[in-house]
């Protein structure tokens, strides 16, 4: 079944303007950055440049152009860096740094189908391991960093709570499905990424980890056994009808104070 | 209050839920239960042989489904809308029945309720279907 996927990035970071004056769009309303087609960078109150840059340092978020395949990912990715290191003059610390304010949220559909209609809760942990499990492989040096960084406030790992409620802000947002932006994968983030080599690799582990979302979030088996308590365990547990039971008793007590109760076993009879 | 169950013997009460999607195929999710002998037969004697239909929120509504009506003191203690399909007439019949889910969202909410009320009904059963009450009443003068 072929399968047409659109994928898009917000980069959050912080700039060294000495290098990169560009210009920043309003929250939400970003202006398309100076030969770097596609791409637009907008203000995001939430980025914290702490001085990386000194007075250079500029907070910003560009957010990419769709892309519908690793190759067009890949060479946006390419397009991205030469605008930005000067076609290879310089390196990605001199140009800009990923603190822990910056996130790197990703964007990604499947055309006419929906995460949150037909994706059960189970297949979200299977991509965050495998995200993890490749990223502990790979040759990023601030990658213990880049874990630790995946849960906090405002990506926070999905339980089965949150994802039933499709928070926002949750590590797979799914209520951006409802705004045509696609299932938002949160929690990714580049702390403390210094090369253009780690950058690259960053995003080719993450276009792994969405090929294998894609394969397994089309076509799935989850298989559940459920014993019930054995019946020592059933004795103990105070169930619904020992409750209703209990009020009524009260009850009766005291409006039929007349009418007497003998039971023959009382232990049985749950008194 | 409660009817006796003479016969109801402690066994292995399993369920089986197996979770089925293929986007190639359906735009449902399959949702396909079975259950140990003794779990059947325990769930079996809180029926009765009348037969009524009835609806799960989210699913195929071009299926129809059937239940047999079950037993007021057990159905009483069951609070979720889930309960109804523990009394499903294919699965009383047969050992496993199938639901197809428009939503992921409405099966986990559905599986949830479903084993909720699972778990009391059996609990219930085990501690009030062998009660033997008395009850000698007198009005006084």
């Amino acid at each position: 079944m072929t399968q047409q996927i659109h994928v898009g990035i917000e980069l959050e970071c912080v700039l060294n303007s000495a290098i990169n004056d560009i210009i920043v769009g309003e929250y939400h309303e970003g202006v398309t950055v100076e030969d770097l087609p596609g791409w637009s960078s907008e203000y995001d109150g939430s980025l914290n440049s702490k001085h990386e840059f000194g007075k250079h340092s500029l907070c910003v978020e560009l957010v990419s152009p769709l892309f519908k395949s690793r190759r067009a990912l890949m060479k946006g990715i390419e397009d991205f860096k030469n605008r930005f290191s000067g076609h290879g003059r310089h390196e990605l610390n001199e140009v800009m740094s990923f603190n822990d304010s910056c996130g790197a949220h990703l964007h990604f559909s499947i055309e006419g189908f929906s995460f949150s209609d037909k994706v059960i809760y189970e297949i979200y942990p299977k991509v965050r391991f495998r995200f993890f499990e490749k990223l502990r492989e790979s040759n990023i040096k601030s990658r213990h960093n880049i874990l630790e960084h995946y849960n906090r406030s405002y990506a926070q790992i999905l339980t089965k709570e949150i994802w039933r409620i499709k928070s926002r802000r949750a590590e797979f947002n799914l209520s951006s499905e409802s705004e045509r932006k696609g299932m938002e994968w949160r929690s990714l983030n580049l702390l403390n990424v210094r090369t253009w080599d780690e950058f690259s690799e960053f995003w080719n582990i993450v276009y792994d980890c969405l090929e294998y979302l894609c394969a397994i979030s089309q076509k799935y088996e989850n298989i559940e056994e459920v014993k019930i308590m054995d019946e020592d365990e059933i004795q103990k547990t105070p169930s619904v009808l020992c409750q209703v039971m209990s009020y009524k008793r009260r009850k009766r007590r005291k409006t039929y104070s007349n009418i007497k109760i003998s039971v023959k076993d009382t232990k049985e009879a749950f008194l | 209050m409660t009817e006796p169950h003479q016969d109801l013997k402690p066994g292995k009460y399993t369920m089986n839920f197996k979770t089925i999607f293929d986007r190639a195929h359906a735009d449902f999710i399959i949702l396909n239960i079975s259950v140990s002998d003794d779990l059947r037969e325990l769930i079996k004697s809180t029926a009765i042989s009348e037969i009524t239909e009835y609806s799960i929120l989210g699913v195929d509504e071009s299926t129809e489904l059937k239940r047999y009506k079950a037993k007021k003191w057990i159905y009483c203690t069951l609070t979720s809308k889930a309960k109804a399909a523990l009394f499903d007439k294919i699965l009383l019949d047969t050992g496993e029945t199938q639901f197809r889910f428009a939503s992921a969202i409405y099966l986990e909410d559905f599986i949830r309720g479903f084993k909720l009320e699972l778990k009391n009904l059996v609990q219930n059963v085990f501690k009030y279907s062998n009660i033997d009450v008395t009850v000698n009443i007198g009005v006084e003068k």
